[in-house]
């Protein structure tokens, strides 16, 4: 088990290295830097300029100081906001909003997954069942990108049950939770159908009715331990979908998380504000697919295998 | 041992089988929005006779149903009663000659490229024979920009000019209905003596319905039954029309003018079947082209993800066991990569475009794929047909060949087609940020993203483009569907 941690973990962290090194050879020879557009500036400024950014100094001199800054959180100066405001600070204050909408969404999502694949593994072929791969089916076909607006439109804007805009109150973050996590959650169906349809044709399943163990605690003690081990197997990349969803999301309700600062510092090249959000979403991402993967090891030691 | 599957197999049980109307359905979709994509230039001709980047500011939101003269490509009314009127010098053609102009007059080509901005080759090439022989289509531009002295037609256009640019202050709050800085049927006028002689003489002259029902119908482009400012502007413009068109469509006889025999009449306005978007451009036009870019950009980054998946999954799969440990481990530590964050990160950095949103998504989307080739290359290698193979001494090319490729083939393929959607949505998903191809070029996600911003005020937006996205994702995972 220690083993498998440490392998784990050294290879998130090699990832983290190598996004990070991207990231910055990307940035640092990129056309249209921040002081590309100033070549009016007298030389005098621009040294300065230069001096202030610590674009003046050797390359791999930078690169080490950009690392050493990266790892204490550390991205600078936005260069948009008249350079007043640190990307730390700016993030700080987003960061918590979209977590907890990706939590929200996250925790709904496994709710209305695992509950649609156990009631539609329990008849397999029956109507329920139908209905459930229908749901699995639309996942696919409507990304948070067609739900969101759908939603805003039928909920927000005919029925005018719920706010469509802003963060604050129960009411508001009903539907970008539901507009995220529906998303996720059909595919978690999808999945969950048939692990815990597999779970339900095991010899334990046999025996435990054969005892006379009632048909609930059969689901809840023996066939959901079981079936879920894929399910967790899958939320790690899964959450990567989560987070590309909920840029979207974010965007459509005005939620003021860490999309918005994403999508303006994109549009305006405003680079260190691009690679503390680029920094902060992949190293949530490996961190996140650790966790899911440590705990689909506890539940399902063959995982620990290499099974190459 | 399991009989390998063939294609042929594999889509007669997809096609034959149970639930075969739902995959034929599914293909149905996928070969209109293919067809619809390949067609849109042909279409958006025919059809809709709007150019995807054809603006009509005067129709901006408009909903469907409002209609707007096309520029590029109009249809006529087959009156030829105007032909009178736009032959000012009187000698029953309608020519392309050399005005010895005083200002030198602005070349063909550059004012052609200012009127319409999206000028198809075909049209840039007439227009180049055109100004190789030295012509100039002034007598159809005079007509369109009225800069030519032409006093019979311009008294006429300074009459209707004057009677539309007094409509709305003569006419609005009478008959009852408040005065709203709109114009409604019964405020229009309807009586002969509501209107000077002179206007009346003019429109008799060119029979342009100008009273009652008909001449509110000419004047209300969207349809709404009001008539707005700048409706009525637009209607003034409507002796508007495209000379490269008429020339190229009409003159049967080749002599670079237009008789009256050959005078197709004066443009129609074409309906916007779908309505128009922000910037008044015909919001069908549009998801046409749109269909062309997302499946340009899902078959083209799905082809290269597809070959280097292939590639690195092939030789991960088909060497030793320690090159292949390190190949995979590579596709594990690239697979905890957050994609669609770098991917935006790079367009940014190194700019965008069509080529540069086909690679990035292509080098991003292969790792699956290298997985699914190593996996199917691992299996099959080790099956009794491939070492019989071996035995009889057949060459690795061969085998490569016709044992492992064909057999790996079905699964390989059917994960490709699944691939398809998924860099359709990457592309709409950036497009959707404002990311995509280009600013202006059409796209279902920016469509989508235009349409959640003016929701409330303009529901028609958001239609179509979510529903052919949507419907085109799901035709794909329906075709490729797991049992």
């Amino acid at each position: 088990m220690l083993r498998f941690i440490c392998y784990r973990l050294v290879t998130a962290l090699t990832v983290l290295w190598l996004v990070f090194t991207a990231a910055f050879l990307l940035v640092r020879f990129a056309p249209g830097g921040p002081l590309e557009s100033a070549d009016a500036l007298p030389p005098s400024v621009r040294a300065n300029l230069e001096e202030r950014f610590g674009l003046d100094r050797p390359l791999r001199e930078q690169y080490v100081e950009s690392l050493r800054a990266a790892l204490r959180f550390d991205f600078g100066v936005s260069f948009i906001h008249q350079g007043q405001l640190e990307v730390g600070e700016l993030l700080s204050r987003a960061v918590p909003i979209s977590l907890e909408l990706g939590l929200y969404a996250t925790v709904f999502a496994l709710f209305v997954g695992l509950l649609a694949g156990i009631v539609g593994a329990r008849r397999p072929g029956g109507c329920l069942d139908r209905a459930v791969t229908f749901l699995a089916l639309s996942g696919y076909a409507v990304p948070s990108l067609v739900l969101a607006p759908l939603l805003v439109l039928l909920f927000g804007e005919r029925l005018a049950w719920l706010p469509v805009s802003g963060w604050d109150g129960v009411a508001s973050k009903v539907l970008p939770t539901v507009a995220l996590g529906l998303v996720f959650a059909a595919a978690l169906a999808r999945l969950s159908r048939s692990s815990f349809e597999n779970a339900l044709k095991e010899d334990f399943v046999v025996a435990a009715r054969a005892r006379g163990v009632s048909e609930r605690r059969i689901l809840v003690r023996h066939v959901l331990p079981h079936g879920i081990g894929p399910v967790l197997g899958f939320l790690g990349p899964a959450l990567a979908q989560v987070l590309t969803g909920s840029i979207v999301v974010e965007r459509v309700f005005a939620i003021p998380g860490v999309a918005e600062h994403f999508i303006e510092s994109a549009l305006a090249r405003d680079y260190p504000v691009l690679m503390g959000v680029v920094m902060l979403y992949s190293a949530l991402l490996l961190l996140l697919n650790l966790v899911t993967d440590l705990a689909h090891a506890y539940l399902d030691p063959r995982v620990m295998e290499p099974a190459r | 041992m399991k009989r390998p599957i063939s294609i042929a197999r594999w889509l007669r049980g997809r096609f034959c089988g149970h639930g075969r109307w739902l995959t034929g359905g599914a293909a149905a979709v996928l070969a209109f929005f293919v067809t619809a994509g390949l067609a849109a230039p042909l279409v958006s001709m025919r059809l809709t006779r709007f150019a995807p980047d054809e603006l009509h500011p005067e129709l901006a939101f408009a909903p469907p149903g409002a209609r707007a003269i096309p520029r590029l490509n109009p249809r006529y009314d087959g009156d030829s009663s105007a032909f009178a009127a736009l032959d000012h010098d009187g000698d029953g053609l309608l020519r392309c000659y050399r005005r010895p102009s005083p200002d030198g007059g602005v070349p063909l080509l550059a004012m052609a490229q200012r009127d319409w901005p999206v000028i198809h080759e075909e049209i840039v090439a007439s227009l180049e024979r055109l100004e190789a022989r030295g012509v100039m289509v002034d007598e159809f531009f005079g007509a369109v920009t009225g800069r030519l002295v032409c006093p019979a037609l311009d008294k006429r256009r300074v009459l209707y000019d004057g009677f539309y640019a007094t409509l709305l202050q003569s006419f609005d709050g009478g008959a009852g209905v408040p005065a709203d800085g709109e114009l409604e049927i019964d405020e229009y006028p309807h009586d002969p003596g509501q209107v000077s002689s002179e206007v009346l003489a003019a429109a008799e002259y060119l029979e342009w319905p100008l009273l009652g029902r008909a001449g509110f119908a000419r004047l209300d482009l969207n349809g709404d039954g009001k008539l707005h400012r700048e409706e009525i502007l637009e209607a003034t413009r409507s002796l508007r029309f495209n000379p490269v068109h008429l020339l190229k469509h009409h003159d049967r006889d080749g002599d670079l003018a237009i008789s009256a025999a050959e005078f197709p009449g004066l443009p129609r306005p074409s309906v916007y079947l779908l309505g128009a978007d922000s910037l008044g451009r015909c919001l069908l036009t549009r998801l046409l082209y749109g269909a062309r870019v997302s499946l340009a950009v899902g078959f083209g980054a799905t082809a290269l993800s597809l070959f280097i998946g292939i590639l690195f999954g092939g030789l991960a799969g088909g060497g030793g066991s320690r090159r292949d440990e390190a190949m995979m481990r590579f596709v594990d530590v690239l697979h905890g990569l957050p994609f669609p964050l770098v991917v935006i990160m790079a367009l940014v950095v190194l700019g965008r475009g069509l080529w540069a949103l086909i690679l990035l998504l292509g080098v991003t989307g292969w790792m699956t794929m290298a997985r699914v080739v190593r996996g199917q290359v691992r299996a099959l290698r080790q099956a009794p047909f491939v070492e019989a193979a071996r035995a009889y001494g057949a060459r690795p090319g061969t085998i490569i060949g016709l044992h492992l490729l064909r057999n790996a083939a079905p699964p390989v393929l059917a994960y490709a087609v699944l691939m398809v959607p998924g860099a359709m949505l990457g592309e709409a998903f950036l497009s959707f940020l404002g990311l995509g191809v280009a600013p202006d070029s059409p796209s279902w996600g920016a469509s989508i993203a235009e349409g959640a911003a003016h929701m409330a005020s303009a529901p028609w937006l958001l239609w179509p483009s979510a529903l052919a996205l949507g419907s085109t994702l799901m035709a794909f995972h329906l075709v490729v569907r797991c049992r």
